[in-house]
């Protein structure tokens, strides 16, 4: 079975292909126009995803050899996300069932991001907790089964990515700031005299959310208080500090899930798994019962809906797309 | 025999018009805000099923490529890239404000066509009619509401589209010379109109282009819609 997926949330226009569950092709186009504002400018995403998006889908196809006949699903992106960004790809997609009465199916964009980790890990088996870290979600869901989840916690304010992005941005770094931040802290030559920044109890709501806007505005004060050429100095430390906290508190979330729900198999999905001092720190806690995507499928892409939509569609569960940008699982 | 397929969702109202060669088949209008992009597909698969016409026939798709609201445009452009992709249909972009003019057609003379752009802007084209035809006269721009009120003529026509803004007042001066049709009062079946500015070049074969070809003309820069930098 061919799936064509179509993904155009937020600043990835992504078209992919996939036989059954395996990735024929997956291109993704990422945006450089919004590094310039510091994050994504909604009208200017949703002009370039217009501007992408056919010729995209036109070499896709092209090499992989496969004609419009062949494909058996459309799975494309519709919640959550920017309205006019995935409205370029719900029409699109749209257009093309119309034209060709091929079956369609609208996929939750998390509901992808946590599909992502059964590329690598075909084996791993219902239930399992999953830890969705993007610029724009920080959550924890427990999956039952497919299109069955329940959320156990998320954040309150700003997404960790959205962190990691917001303190690149007081310390200098380029839009997005989780790679740089990364690798600054990874360069702490001495550790002995580290700097500490709070991690946020989150108690006033029932749940295992995350604050990160606390850690945000400490990072700030920080910074506030001190000279251009010490920040520069030491932003090594003060990149280890902050991901430190970040990563203690995704962490220390998702083993208080394990323990309240008895699972032990743990998924990590989203932009932020890229990160490889969080996925130390999990497989430490987890005995490497931690399952995530290779690099390139943890951020956006069209292969993860394209998966989502073939389960969906071998479960009975596919559904016609609708708008809705606000939505979580 | 060519069908030839209208798409208008440049503004509040989303219309689909269906022609055969030069012969009206049929349109269908829907005015609801936001929520073009939930009943495209219906809306068209409805018009072609009761009309026997399979997706597979229409070949030309006429379609409103601007101005008009960004979202909208996207929707019907994005949709009839899709569609074409699908099945190699040609496509002819129509402006709004050339379907708005249409509002007119039983008059003789200037006509002038504009829409609230925000901000104290509109956008404007001029045309003439001429036994019922409509002939464009000026280039689709966008201009301060002075310079739109300076433009017009005084024996014009002018349709005004506020594009469903209720507090718009940019056409509110638009003096008692001139026959004012402000599209909210005197509607017209945009989907047709798009159907049957492209019927009437069926057989211009420059007058269709590819899909890939096809570009929503915004008439402005995204900057209109960045926010101001903050902390
Ligand atoms: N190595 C990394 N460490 C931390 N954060 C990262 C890393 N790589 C990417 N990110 C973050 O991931 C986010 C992008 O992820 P993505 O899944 O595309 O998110 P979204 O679609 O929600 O914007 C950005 O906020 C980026 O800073």
């Amino acid at each position: 079975m061919i799936t064509l997926g179509i993904e155009s949330s937020c600043d990835e226009t992504s078209i992919a292909l996939l036989e059954d569950e395996r990735i024929i092709r997956n291109k993704i186009f990422s945006q450089q126009e919004h590094s310039l504002f510091g994050g994504v400018v909604p009208e200017i995403a949703s002009r370039a995803h217009l501007d992408k998006i056919d010729r995209l889908t036109i070499s896709v196809l092209n090499e992989a050899s496969i004609k419009i006949g062949d494909i058996d699903l459309i799975s494309v992106t519709d919640s959550p996300g920017l309205a006019g960004a995935l409205l370029v790809g719900i029409s699109f997609a749209l257009g093309i069932h119309t034209a060709s009465g091929i079956p369609i199916t609208g996929i939750n964009h998390l509901e992808g991001h946590i599909c992502s980790v059964f590329f690598e890990h075909p084996q791993l088996r219902y239930p399992f907790l999953a830890l969705v870290v993007s610029g724009g979600h920080t959550a924890i869901y427990k999956i039952i089964a497919t299109g069955q989840y329940e959320c156990l916690g998320e954040t309150v304010d700003d997404a960790a990515g959205e962190a990691f992005d917001k303190v690149g941005k007081l310390l200098g770094f380029a839009y997005p700031a989780g790679r740089a931040i990364e690798q600054t802290a990874a360069s702490v030559e001495n550790s002995s005299n580290p700097i500490s920044f709070p991690i946020a109890q989150v108690s006033k709501i029932p749940g295992l959310n995350f604050s990160f806007s606390g850690l945000k505005t400490a990072v700030k004060y920080y910074t506030s208080s001190k000279d251009d050429a010490f920040i520069l100095d030491n932003r090594p430390r003060i990149c280890a500090a902050f991901q430190n906290a970040v990563i203690e508190s995704l962490v220390n979330n998702l083993w208080k899930a394990s323990e309240q729900t008895g699972i032990s198999d743990v998924a990590l999905v989203g932009g932020v798994a890229c990160n490889g001092a969080l996925r130390s720190a999990l497989k430490n806690r987890f005995n490497n019962r931690v399952y995530f995507p290779i690099p390139s499928l943890c951020t956006d892409n069209a292969a993860m809906i394209a998966l989502a939509g073939y389960y969906r569609n071998q479960n009975g569960l596919s559904r016609f797309p609708r708008l809705d940008p606000s939505s979580s699982l | 025999m060519s069908w030839v397929l209208g798409i208008d969702t440049s503004s509040v109202d989303m219309g689909i018009g269906l022609f055969k060669n030069e012969h009206a088949v049929a349109s269908y209008s829907r005015y609801v805000k936001n929520s073009h992009a939930e009943h495209i597909s219906q809306a068209v698969e409805h018009i072609l099923s009761v009309n026997n016409v399979l997706p597979s026939d229409i070949k030309h798709i006429a379609i409103t490529c601007g101005p008009g609201s960004f979202t909208g445009l996207r929707i019907g452009i994005a949709f009839a890239k899709g569609f074409s992709f699908a099945n190699g249909a040609l496509v002819h972009p129509v402006s709004s404000l050339h379907v708005l003019a249409h509002a007119a057609r039983t008059h003789t003379g200037s006509i002038t066509a504009a829409i609230d752009a925000r901000n104290g802007d509109v956008f404007q084209a001029t045309f003439e009619c001429i036994n019922g035809k409509i002939e464009r006269r000026s280039e689709d721009c966008v201009c301060s509401k002075d310079e739109f009120m300076q433009s017009i003529l005084p024996d014009s026509v002018i349709v005004t589209d506020t594009m469903g803004y209720a507090k718009s007042t940019v056409f509110t001066s638009i003096s008692s010379i001139n026959i004012h049709l402000p599209i909210e009062t005197f509607p017209i079946k945009r989907g047709y109109f798009c159907a049957s500015t492209g019927a009437s070049v069926l057989g211009d074969s420059s007058a269709w282009i590819n899909e890939i070809d096809l570009h929503p003309n915004y008439l402005r820069s995204s900057a209109a819609r960045i926010p101001s930098p903050k902390g």
